[in-house]
């Protein structure tokens, strides 16, 4: 099969670029962490492609595609939390626009 | 002929496909699609002259004929209306019946003879691919034959006449897009899983008719009680889900195969391996079964079924009594072969059938709601489907699959259309006499009834004889160690044959309490069915005419392969009638009870003996049981986890390290002023990150030179990775020469002068960089 695994990466690099402006411009504490599970997928999609090029090349390590995995459910675990803490932001400040939490300056 | 094939397979995965893409469109035309729908023919009104001017009128005329509150242009407020809806979502269940009428007819009809293989298999795509190349490839993959084309027409058939009947009865409701989009999604997982051809497909739609179960049940989700039913159906179906994945697990490693085709071939490799004794081939069968017992609400994991009664009845007609909960017996059926190899698991999968069935047909004679007593009737029902499956009788077993699918969903509607009249009353100590409201309702009902009680020459009758008989003639159970439980088939014959009795005491029951005597509800009802009469009317109708004369057998037979059975004709016909006997003397005890408006004789034996009736009034406490033995315990746990270890120790910790970062922060805060915005904050570390990157990206300018005796010079360029380089030694303004990083040492000759070299270093980012370096050379 020819395929161009640059495809593959390009379109990690989108997908982690497009993760990281939704997270820094975006004001809803629920997108904010949207946007962080994609910039997630983005550089799990980049650990994938890598290790398949590798493959390709002779290798027989699966190291890559077990580490994604792992990554995965680090992922989702950090959404659990990150949800449970949207609730307590939204519970605390009666908000999820993220400019409302400015605390940090007091 | 192989044209043919192909395009059968494309017919088989449009069976499937149709009701997905019935959701996808519905709910594309439900959210945003309306809108993008509209933008388009905008663009093409305003832009293209002629197709402009054909919709526009088209608009015109459409506005005209659907006038819109909202006031939407006319092609889309006619795209958003509930009719396109329902007859997409109508359509589709439809079509794929239709489509697996036509596929039967070209491919599998025993009489043409076409298909010598006896199943048509569509490969989809590769799903699973290893390296290895022993490890063989899961494909998604679709199979139809007998079997399956028998399922599709329940899925499809049964479906289809259950949509026809939710647009009457769902008519009013709010949520009238959104149950028809859930009901195709149930159609569509229905007919993977029933037309899967490995298990690990099966296992999607297993899920899938799981997640719609869920979602059906909860449909009304506001209320508290109806959100806990979904709940329970769902939880209680992860354990049995637990041990299919284990079953299938346990197939997988020993037989290297999940294909049905592979495993059965493969057979011996299961069958010979053994842990403790015990061949994998029982372990496996063992833990599949305990899926079907999940999804097929089989004692001890059948008290889900009772609570799913909440949804609306169409859910109950369709997922809960003719389509989902069977697939725990076409699960069984579908792999034969496996539990053939081991008759003691079939002695268990009888044994918890007939459990299931006697136990819950007890239940059912005390039960007050409509709509509960027919679901513990369905539980009796799948026992008697699971007592067939477990003497050998397959056959019969998905012959009385259809059969039931047919009169319950019958009842089922019957029910809904009594308590939709009655306005939500579903109790039937409250109704009565309507049988002078409904005629048609009341004979539809009556039919059923005497299906379900097995009345010759009703469906029900063949199908439940046939499961009777085999159960006596069964030889299956002699196999079992030196044949010492050859009397288990006795036991399951006399199971049934009781189960029978009380069947028929508690439908004439119902029968009697619902349709006859007088009228018990206190409200005016006009006895005409509101909007979509015949939507309701009709399924009612085709599903009692099925119920009564549906008992064809002949287009069942050989469609699955089976022991044998020692039948004897003289003996079979003494059962037969014995059955008929018992099950009409059952429906004339609860005649003569119930006859009486009084109710004295029953009065006489529930005070008489007081904690028999409450036993089985409350269901013989099984779920307060669960209660105490599993719930509370696991609170309990729960509890006790959540107060130390949770709250004390991994939120003392947590909460350690918030502190110890607010501390640190503390300090921060007074040396650097910020705004207090995480996101600038970002921001700022994304600027600063992309700083580095560059950083790193800049080209190294780390060049060495050494000069020889006879006036060369070696340069040494940085031999990074990706980098190129140009030079340029008399800078007269032209490369000299171009290298890259493989080539990372340059020789040149010089004669003695002044030079200025110029070197150009691009880094593998692209970037770059002018260096100079003057160089004099004395004589």
């Amino acid at each position: 099969m020819a395929i161009d695994y640059g495809l593959y990466l390009i379109v990690a690099v989108m997908l982690f670029i497009i993760g990281a402006i939704g997270f820094i411009i975006r004001r809803n504490l629920l997108i904010v962490l949207m946007s962080l599970e994609l910039m997630f997928n983005g550089a799990n999609l980049a650990i994938v492609t890598f290790n398949k090029i590798w493959l390709l090349k002779g290798s027989s390590q699966l190291d890559g595609h077990i580490f994604v995995l792992v990554n995965i459910a680090t992922a989702t675990v950090e959404l659990a939390i990150g949800l449970a803490i949207a609730v307590l932001v939204y519970r605390t400040f009666s908000t999820t626009k993220t400019d409302a939490l400015d605390k940090l300056k007091k | 002929m192989e044209e043919r094939i192909y395009v059968g397979e494309w017919a088989l995965s449009l069976i499937i496909l149709l009701p997905l893409s019935g959701v996808i469109l519905n709910s594309f035309l439900l959210s945003w699609g309306g809108y993008i729908l509209d933008l388009i023919f905008r663009w093409i009104i305003n832009r293209v002259r002629l197709l402009g001017l054909f919709f526009k009128s088209v608009d015109k005329l459409l506005s005209k004929k659907y006038p819109d509150r909202e006031k939407l242009p006319g092609i889309r407020s006619f795209l958003l209306r509930d009719e396109v809806l329902t007859s997409v979502s109508l359509g589709v269940v439809f079509t794929s019946f239709l489509l697996g009428l036509v596929l039967w007819i070209f491919h599998l009809n025993p009489l043409l003879e076409q298909n010598p293989q006896g199943f048509i298999k569509c490969l989809l795509w590769n799903w699973v691919i290893f390296n290895d190349e022993n490890t063989p490839i899961i494909e998604v993959a679709f199979r139809f034959d007998r079997l399956s084309f028998i399922m599709i027409m329940v899925v499809t058939g049964v479906g289809f006449l259950i949509h026809l009947y939710s647009v009457g009865y769902m008519g009013s409701d709010k949520g009238y897009r959104r149950f028809f989009i859930y009901m195709n999604l149930f159609i569509f997982f229905m007919l993977v899983l029933v037309m899967a051809d490995n298990l690990l497909v099966m296992f999607i739609g297993w899920e899938g008719v799981g997640l719609c179960s869920y979602l059906l049940i909860g449909f009304w989700y506001s209320q508290s009680t109806n959100a806990q039913a979904a709940k329970k159906a769902f939880i209680i179906n992860r354990i049995g889900d637990a041990g299919f994945i284990i079953g299938m697990l346990i197939i997988a490693y020993a037989t290297n195969s999940l294909e049905w085709v592979e495993i059965e071939k493969r057979l011996n490799q299961l069958t010979n391996l053994k842990i403790g004794g015990i061949s994998l081939s029982a372990l496996a069968s063992l833990a599949l079964f305990l899926g079907a017992i999940g999804k097929s609400a089989q004692f001890p994991l059948y008290v889900w079924l009772p609570d799913a009664m909440v949804g609306p009845t169409p859910v109950s007609a369709l997922i809960h009594a003719a389509t989902m909960v069977t697939v725990g017996v076409y699960m069984v059926v579908r792999l034969n072969f496996l539990y053939l190899s081991t008759p003691s698991v079939l002695a268990i999968v009888g044994g918890i059938g007939a459990g299931s069935a006697l136990f819950s047909a007890i239940i059912a004679t005390t039960q007050n709601d409509i709509k509960k007593v027919l679901a513990y009737s369905t539980i009796s029902q799948l026992g008697y489907m699971f007592i067939g499956v477990g003497v050998g009788a397959f056959t019969g077993a998905i012959f009385h699959l259809v059969t039931h699918s047919f009169f319950k969903a019958c009842l089922f509607l019957c029910a809904g259309v009594i308590t939709y009249a009655l306005k939500g009353i579903q109790d039937i100590r409250y109704m009565g006499g309507i049988k002078r409201g409904l005629p048609l309702i009341y004979w539809s009902f009556f039919s059923a009834t005497l299906a379900i009680m097995g009345i010759p020459p009703t469906s029900g009758f063949f199908s439940k004889d046939d499961i009777i008989v085999k159960a006596y003639f069964t030889q299956l159970y002699s196999k079992i160690g030196d044949g010492e439980f050859s009397w288990l088939s006795n036991l399951y014959f006399v199971i049934g044959v009781v189960t029978s009795f009380i069947t028929s005491f508690y439908m004439i029951r119902l029968f009697m309490l619902v349709f006859e005597g007088k009228e018990k509800f206190r409200r005016n009802i006009s006895w005409q069915l509101h909007n979509g009469g015949f939507s309701m009317l009709f399924p009612i109708l085709v599903l009692a005419f099925l119920s009564i004369f549906g008992g064809v057998k002949e287009w069942l037979e050989g469609a699955i392969p089976e022991p044998e059975f020692r039948v004897i004709p003289s003996k079979e016909i003494y059962i037969v009638i014995l059955s008929i006997i018992i099950s009409i003397s059952g429906a004339y005890l609860a005649y003569t009870l119930y006859r009486e408006p009084s109710l004295k004789k029953v009065r006489f034996f529930s005070t008489q003996f007081p904690f028999l009736y409450r036993l089985v009034y409350n269901r013989f406490w099984i779920d307060e049981l669960f209660d105490l033995v599993i719930v509370r315990p696991m609170r309990f746990l729960a509890n006790l986890l959540y107060k130390f270890i949770e709250s004390l120790l991994i939120d003392g910790l947590v909460n350690l390290l918030g502190y110890l970062t607010l501390g640190i922060s503390e300090i921060f805060r007074l040396i650097l002023h910020g705004n207090g915005k995480l996101q600038r904050y970002v921001a700022y570390i994304t600027i600063g990150f992309l700083v580095v990157v560059l950083y790193l990206g800049y080209p190294v300018t780390d060049i060495q030179a050494e000069m020889d005796t006879v006036g060369g010079l070696y340069i040494r360029l940085p031999a990074y990775p990706g980098y190129k380089f140009k030079l340029d030694f008399d800078g007269d303004g032209r490369w000299d020469e171009e290298v890259d990083f493989k080539t990372p040492t340059v020789y040149h000759k010089f004669n003695p002068g002044i030079y200025n070299i110029k070197i150009e270093i691009t880094s593998n980012w692209g970037l770059k960089v002018l260096k100079n370096i003057r160089l004099e050379l004395e004589e």
